[in-house]
C-alpha cells in the first residue's frame, strides 16, 4: 500500500508530471484534438490505442476542466493503472 | 485455519495456544458471545503487539532468579510492585507501578531454537513447516496475527494492520491474501524527521482535482473491483489507500507530534 501512496501522492512524480517541458505540457499546448492527445498518451504508456472505454474515461477528465491540467490527470490515471504498472 | 477452543476448555488451554496469536478474531468474538458478556461483545479493540527483536531477557525483567548464584542471576535487584507478590526488575519502575493491569504470561514458550521460525510462531500462533525462514522475504504459512485482524476486523479509515518502523518477518498475510498485508511505515517514530509519506496530495492537486482523478481511474479499473479479478488485491490496496488519504481522522492518527512529550516513542 506505500507503493500504492506513493505513485498516487508523490510529490517527485507530481513534480514530473506538471514540469513545464514534459510531455503533458507540450501536448496541452500542442494543435493536437482532444482524442489526439488521449491517442498519443495511451500509445506511450500502453503502446497500443486506447479502446473505447478508455476513450471514454479520458474525455469525462477533459470535460469542462483545464486543459493542461485534464492532460496531466490523464497522465496520472494511466500511471496508476494496472496496465501500466504491470504490464510495462 | 485456527484451533477451535470449545467452551469447555481450560483456561490454561486457551493460553497454551498463544492468548491473541493463536485465536483468530472471530474466535475470540465468539468466546465473548460464549461468555454472555454483552458489555464486552461488540467493542473495537485496538492491540499493540511490541516484538522486542533481541529484547531484553525475562530473568532481569519479569522474572528475576534472586536466589541464583550471583554470577547467573543477573545485575537487577527485584522490587515490590503495586501487586503484592509479584516482582519485577528495578530496571522497570515505572512498569511495578501499572502491574495491577497487566496480564503476565510467564508459561509462555515456544520451544524452537531457530530465529526465524521461532518468529513465525510468535507472530502467527502457527508453527512453521518445512523453510527458510530466516530470509528477508515473506514467507508465512499462515497469516500473521496483525493480517486476521485485517481480514475478521471491522474495517475503517485506517489500515487495520499498520507495521512500525519496517514489516517484521513472518509478518505476512499467507492465504489471506495481500490486502491484508500490514502498511509498512518506515519511519523512525522517535526521530523528529517522523512522517508518515504520501499520505496526503501534493502541494497544487486540490480536493475537486484528486476526485476527478478517482473516479477516472476507478471506471477506468471497474474490473479489478471484482473478486475474481487477477489484480483484485491491488485494487483493495488502492481503495484502502484512497481511504487514508481522504480521511482526516487517519492522517490526524500519525501525527504523532500533537502527542504529549510524555508519550514519546523510544524505539531502537
Amino acid at each position: 500500500m506505500a507503493q500504492a501512496l506513493h505513485l498516487m501522492n508523490a510529490p517527485e512524480i507530481q513534480r514530473e508530471i506538471t514540469d513545464p517541458n514534459g510531455r503533458a505540457a507540450r501536448l496541452a499546448r500542442s494543435a493536437l484534438t482532444t482524442s489526439g492527445i488521449i491517442a498519443d498518451l495511451t500509445l506511450t504508456a500502453f503502446g497500443r490505442f486506447p479502446d473505447d472505454r478508455e476513450i471514454l474515461t479520458a474525455r469525462q477528465i477533459f470535460h469542462g476542466a483545464d486543459r493542461q491540467q485534464a492532460v496531466e490527470d490523464f497522465v496520472w490515471v494511466l500511471l496508476n493503472s494496472y496496465e501500466f504498472l504491470f504490464v510495462h | 485455519m485456527f484451533e477451535t477452543i470449545s467452551d469447555s476448555s481450560s483456561r490454561r488451554e486457551f493460553i497454551r495456544v498463544g492468548s491473541l496469536a493463536g485465536l483468530g478474531f472471530a474466535d475470540i468474538l465468539r468466546l465473548q458471545h460464549a461468555a454472555g458478556n454483552p458489555a464486552t461483545r461488540k467493542k473495537d479493540v485496538n492491540c499493540i503487539f511490541l516484538f522486542i527483536v533481541g529484547g531484553m531477557p525475562h530473568q532481569d525483567m519479569w522474572d528475576l532468579k534472586p536466589d541464583a548464584p550471583s554470577e547467573i542471576r543477573g545485575d537487577f535487584r527485584p522490587i515490590d510492585t503495586v501487586v503484592p507478590g509479584i516482582q519485577m526488575g528495578d530496571v522497570i519502575q515505572g512498569v511495578a507501578t501499572v502491574t495491577d493491569k497487566l496480564a503476565i504470561l510467564r508459561s509462555m514458550t515456544h520451544g524452537d531454537a531457530d530465529h526465524g521460525r521461532g518468529f513465525h510462531i510468535m507472530m502467527t500462533g502457527k508453527k512453521a513447516g518445512v523453510g527458510d525462514f530466516n530470509g528477508n522475504q515473506n514467507n508465512n504459512q499462515h497469516p500473521c496475527l496483525g493480517s486476521v485482524v485485517s481480514r475478521y476486523g471491522t474495517p475503517g479509515s485506517l489500515s487495520s494492520y499498520i507495521s512500525v518502523p519496517n514489516f517484521l518477518n513472518s509478518g505476512g498475510p499467507s492465504f489471506l491474501g495481500a490486502s491484508h498485508g500490514p502498511f509498512v511505515i518506515e519511519s523512525e517514530p522517535a526521530g523528529p524527521e517522523f512522517a508518515v509519506r504520501d499520505i496526503s496530495l501534493p502541494a497544487g492537486i486540490t480536493e475537486e482535482r484528486s476526485q476527478r482523478r478517482q473516479l477516472a481511474i476507478n471506471r477506468l479499473e471497474e474490473q479489478a473491483a471484482r473478486a475474481d479479478s487477477p489484480v483484485h488485491d491491488l485494487d483493495q490496496f488502492y481503495q484502502k489507500a484512497f481511504g487514508i488519504m481522504t480521511s482526516r481522522k487517519a492522517k490526524q492518527a500519525f501525527e504523532i507530534h500533537r502527542e504529549s512529550k510524555k508519550h514519546a516513542p523510544h524505539t531502537g
